[in-house]
C-alpha cells in the first residue's frame, strides 16, 4: 500500500520573483526574466543574455561570513529553503528531524565560485582563497540546506543536470515510500556559471534574442538560475499538523532515450514512454491529464520531439490541454528548472490558472498544439504534469493532482 | 509483494585489477594499488601519492566508433558496465530493454573534462568552448553513454553526493526492483583521479599527511591514521530481481536485501554517523544484527570517520560488535566518492567465497578504534550476511545490507 504523499511548502528564487508571490504573479502576467549578463564579464560573447536572477541582497540573508563561503547556488537554495520550510509551518510545528530528509537535484552547483578559483589560479594572478573550493561537490548545496534546520534524515543529490530536480522529486517520494522519511525536501539551485553559458552557446543551443518555446522563429534557449524548493509530506502526517496542502504528489517517471548524447529521440519515443510511465506509476489515465507544464527549451528539437511525444500519448485530445512553457520566462534555469516548473504546476492546480508561453507570435506547423499562448487563463485543472527531459534522452515527468481528500 | 533482490553480475575497472577475477585475487591478497602519481606533477604539493588505474586498452570494452565520444570516465564506467553485463551472463537481446535500467553515482564524474573545456575557455575566449567536450562535462554524459552503448531505456539516473553517491544509486535501485518496476538494473559507479580533483582536495587540506604531520599513506583505524589517498576506478553489479534472475539460471552472487540511509548535521566537511543507516539497512532486510558476520567499513583513514563508525558499530552492535569481521578496503583502493561501486562488489565476492578480504597498511590499530578488524591477511569465514557502509563529510550516511543467498536456501552453511 502506497504512502499518499503531498506538497506542503513552497520556495522559489527566479529571474522574474524572489518569492513564490512574486513568482506566481510574474508568471500570470508573462513577464520576461531575460536580462543582460552580470554575473560574469559578458564582453567576449556574442550573445549577452540570460535570465538572471536580480533584487536578491544577500546581506538580507546571510552573514558576512557565509557571503564569502556561501556560493550563489548555494544561496539561491538555502533562501528558497526557508521559505518553503517557513511556508509549511515546519519551523514552528514540532517534528522529529530525524524523519525529515533532503534530495535536491543540481546542475552546474557551485562552478561559479570554482570558476573564480581555477581563474585566478590559472591565470597566475594571486593565490586564490581555497574556500572557494568548497562548491566542488555538488552536495553542497544540499548538505548546506540540511544543516541549515538539523534535518537528519536521508540525504542526496541527483545529477542529471537538465532534469535534475524533477529527478530529485521522484527520489524524494521514494525515500517517503520507504518508509525512511515522513517529510523531505527537494527541487533544487543552479546558478549561472561561464562554462555552462559557454558551452550551450558552443552547441548553438541559446537564442540572441529570447526564449521562444513552439514559436517557429526559436533559437534555442536563455540560460537562467535559481532555485525551486518543494516539501513534500506523507498525508497523514500534514494531516495531523493541519499543514497547508498545495496540491498531492501522485507519482513520476524516468527513462532514458539511449539516442543521443544532446538531440532528443526526433519522433518523441523517448517523451511519450515517459509521460506513459509517469501516468502509470500516479494511476492516471491520459484522458484525466489537464494541464502540461512543458520542458519547452525552444531549441528547435526539443519542442518538436516534445510536441509530437504529448500526441502520441493524448492523441486527439492534445490540442485541447493547455500547456505552459515557462522558460519563455525564466529560460532554463538548468539544475533548478525541475524544481521551478514544478512549483509552477502545483500553483496552477491550486489556483485555477494557467502560466502563459510568451514570445508566441509564429506558429510552427511541427508544433501545433495549445501552448497557452501569450495571455495566461483562468481554468479549474485536477491534473498536472511537468515534462523535464536532459542531454543524454535523461527523461523525467511528474504527476500531480489539485488537493482534496 | 515484494520483489527479492539479487546480484548476478559483477563489472569491476580498479586500481587492483580490472575484472573480478583479478580484482578479487589481488584484493584477498591485500595488493595495495596506491603509487606515486603518473601523469602529472604532483612537486607543488606536500601528498605525492595515489591509487591510479593501469593502462587499459578500452576497445577490449567499447566499440571504437563510440569511443571517439566519450572521455576517460565514460571510457572507465562504460567498460564496468560491459564487464558487469558479460559476468552476468545477460544477453541484451533477449530483453525488454524498458524493464532494464542505469542507477549510477559519480562525486565529481568528468572532473577532467570540465577543466579541459574551463582552461581552453580562459585562453581562446569564447571560440575555445569546445562543443565535444562540453556534451561529455556534464555528470549524466556517463550514464548516457552507458544507456546508448547498450540500448538501455529503463529508469536512468545519477546521483552524486561525495562519498555516498553509488551507495544512493544502489539502494534507488533496490527499491525500484523490489517493487517490481524494473526487472534489470545496472548499479554502482565510480570517479577518476584527475590533476584538478586532486588540486583541489589537497587545497582543502584533505589529503594524507594531513597538514604536513606524519607519514603519507592509508592506514584505516590506524593510531596514526592522518587522511586519504586518492583513488579511482568504477563498479558496476547487475542487479536483478530474483524471479527474473532464476528463470534465466543466472548465477547469484548474494542478495541486496536492504538499504538505510540517515544525515548528520555537524558541518559541511565533518563526517559523523550515529548508526541508524546500519540499524535501518538491517530491519529492512529483516537480519538480527547477530547474523551480521562482516561490515565493509567507510572509515577513510580520517581522525573524524573512523573514530565516528567505530562509535556506531559499538552503539549498534554492542557486545556483538567484536563478534564481526570488520574490513577496510580503501587502504588499497584510495578513497574516492564513487568507491562503493567496487566495494559493493567485493562484499558480494566476500559472501559468495565465504572469504573476508583483509584491511591493508594499519599497524598500530587505535584503542578508539576498538573493532575486530581483519589486519594483513583474509579471513576465511562463513558470511550470513553484510553491511557496506559509507559515509559522506557534510553528512549523508548510508548502509546496504546484503545476505547470503545460498544460506537463505539451506544449501550452504549456517
Amino acid at each position: 500500500m502506497r504512502r499518499r504523499v503531498v506538497i506542503t511548502g513552497l520556495g522559489v528564487v527566479s529571474p522574474i520573483g524572489n518569492s513564490v508571490p512574486a513568482f506566481w504573479n510574474s508568471l500570470l502576467e508573462g513577464k520576461d526574466g531575460t536580462k543582460e549578463i552580470t554575473v560574469f564579464d559578458p564582453s567576449p560573447y556574442r550573445i549577452k543574455i540570460v535570465a538572471e536572477v536580480s533584487g536578491l541582497d544577500p546581506e538580507d540573508h546571510f552573514s558576512k561570513k557565509e557571503i564569502r563561503r556561501l556560493s550563489r547556488c548555494d544561496q539561491f537554495g538555502v533562501v528558497a529553503f526557508r521559505e518553503a520550510w517557513k511556508t509549511a509551518h515546519l519551523d514552528r510545528d514540532p517534528i522529529d528531524k530525524n524523519r525529515v530528509g533532503v534530495v535536491l537535484g543540481a546542475g552546474s552547483g557551485g562552478i561559479l565560485s570554482v570558476e573564480k578559483y581555477f581563474r585566478d589560479f590559472y591565470h597566475g594572478l594571486k593565490r586564490p582563497s581555497p574556500s572557494l573550493l568548497i562548491s566542488y561537490s555538488l552536495a553542497t548545496t544540499t548538505d548546506l540546506v540540511a544543516i541549515e534546520s538539523g534535518l537528519k534524515g536521508p540525504r542526496n543529490t541527483t545529477a542529471t543536470v537538465c532534469s535534475s530536480s524533477s529527478v530529485s522529486l521522484g527520489v524524494a517520494y521514494e525515500m517517503i515510500q520507504m518508509g525512511m522519511a515522513d517529510v523531505m525536501v527537494s527541487g533544487g539551485s543552479d546558478s549561472l556559471c561561464e562554462v555552462s553559458f559557454s558551452g550551450f552557446s558552443s552547441l548553438k543551443l541559446v537564442d540572441p534574442e529570447s526564449c521562444k518555446p513552439f514559436d517557429k522563429r526559436r533559437q534555442g534557449l536563455v540560460i537562467g538560475e535559481g532555485a525551486g524548493i518543494l516539501v513534500l509530506e506523507e498525508l497523514e502526517h500534514a494531516i495531523k499538523r493541519n499543514a497547508p496542502i498545495h496540491s498531492e504528489f501522485l507519482g513520476y517517471g524516468i527513462c532514458a532515450d539511449a539516442y543521443h548524447l544532446t538531440s532528443p529521440e526526433p519522433n518523441g519515443e523517448g517523451v511519450e514512454r515517459v509521460i506513459r510511465i509517469a501516468l502509470a506509476h500516479a494511476g492516471i489515465s491520459p484522458e484525466e491529464v489537464d494541464t502540461i507544464n512543458a520542458h519547452g527549451t525552444a531549441t528547435p528539437f526539443n519542442d518538436i520531439a516534445e510536441t509530437w511525444g504529448i500526441k502520441r500519448v493524448f492523441g486527439g485530445r492534445a490540442k485541447e490541454i493547455p500547456i505552459s512553457g515557462i522558460k519563455s520566462m525564466v529560460g532554463h534555469c538548468l539544475g533548478s528548472a525541475g524544481g521551478i516548473e514544478a512549483v509552477a504546476t502545483v500553483l496552477t492546480l491550486k489556483n485555477g490558472a494557467i502560466p502563459p508561453t510568451i514570445h508566441y507570435e509564429v506558429p510552427d506547423p511541427l508544433c501545433d498544439l495549445n501552448y497557452t499562448p501569450n495571455h495566461s487563463i483562468r481554468r479549474d485543472v485536477k491534473i498536472g504534469i511537468s515534462n523535464s527531459f536532459a542531454f543524454g534522452g535523461n527523461n523525467a515527468c511528474l504527476v500531480f493532482k489539485k488537493f482534496d481528500e | 509483494m515484494n520483489h527479492r533482490v539479487v546480484i548476478t553480475g559483477l563489472g569491476i575497472v580498479s586500481s587492483i585489477g580490472v575484472g573480478k577475477e583479478e580484482f578479487w585475487k589481488n584484493c584477498f591478497q591485500g595488493v595495495s594499488g596506491i603509487k606515486p602519481i603518473r601523469g602529472f606533477d604532483v612537486g607543488s604539493y606536500r601528498s605525492r601519492l595515489g591509487a591510479q588505474l593501469p593502462e587499459i586498452d578500452f576497445k577490449t570494452f567499447i566499440k571504437p566508433a563510440n569511443l571517439r565520444r566519450m572521455d576517460r570516465i565514460g571510457k572507465i564506467m562504460v567498460s564496468a558496465v560491459r564487464l558487469a553485463l558479460d559476468d552476468s551472463g545477460l544477453e541484451l537481446g533477449k530483453e525488454d530493454p524498458n524493464r532494464m535500467g542505469l542507477s549510477l553515482g559519480t562525486g565529481l564524474g568528468s572532473s577532467d573534462t570540465v577543466d579541459q573545456f574551463f582552461r581552453s575557455l580562459l585562453k581562446e575566449g569564447p571560440t575555445g568552448a569546445a562543443p565535444l567536450l562540453f556534451q561529455t562535462a556534464v555528470p549524466n554524459a556517463i550514464s548516457s553513454h552507458c544507456s546508448i552503448e547498450y540500448g538501455i531505456k529503463g529508469v536512468n539516473i545519477t546521483f552524486s553526493h561525495k562519498e555516498t553517491s553509488t551507495e544512493m544509486a544502489m539502494a534507488y535501485a533496490y527499491h525500484l526492483l523490489r517493487e517490481g518496476r524494473m526487472d534489470i538494473i545496472l548499479a554502482g559507479g565510480g570517479d577518476e583521479l584527475s590533476e584538478p580533483l586532486y588540486h583541489v582536495y589537497s587545497m582543502l587540506n584533505a589529503l594524507s599527511p594531513g597538514r604536513g604531520m606524519g607519514v603519507e599513506g592509508m592506514r584505516p583505524f590506524d593510531r596514526d591514521r592522518n587522511g586519504i589517498v586518492l583513488g579511482e576506478g568504477s563498479g558496476i553489479l547487475v542487479l536483478e530481481t530474483l524471479e527474473h534472475a532464476k528463470k534465466r539460471g543466472a548465477t547469484i552472487y548474494a542478495e541486496l536485501a536492504g538499504v538505510g540511509m540517515t544525515g548528520s548535521t555537524e558541518g559541511l566537511l565533518r563526517y559523523d554517523l550515529n548508526g541508524d543507516s546500519m540499524a535501518q539497512a538491517m530491519s529492512l532486510a529483516t537480519q538480527e544484527p547477530s547474523t551480521v558476520d562482516y561490515i565493509s567499513a567507510s572509515a577513510n583513514s580520517t581522525f573524524d570517520l573512523d573514530r565516528a563508525e567505530t562509535h556506531a558499530i559499538q552503539k549498534v552492535f554492542k557486545k556483538g560488535s567484536k563478534e564481526i569481521s570488520v574490513s577496510c578496503l580503501k587502504s588499497m583502493l584510495g578513497e574516492f566518492d564513487g568507491s562503493g561501486g567496487i566495494r559493493a562488489c567485493a562484499v558480494a565476492l566476500a559472501i559468495f567465497n565465504g572469504m573476508i578480504p583483509p584491511t591493508i597498511g594499519t599497524e598500530h590499530l587505535d584503542p578508539d578504534c576498538d573493532l575486530n578488524v581483519v589486519l594483513h591477511q583474509a579471513q576465511e569465514r562463513p558470511i550470513r550476511s553484510a553491511l557496506l557502509n559509507s559515509a559522506s563529510n557534510g553528512g549523508s550516511d548510508i548502509s546496504l545490507c546484503f545476505k547470503n543467498y545460498q544460506s537463505v536456501q539451506g544449501r550452504g552453511f549456517i
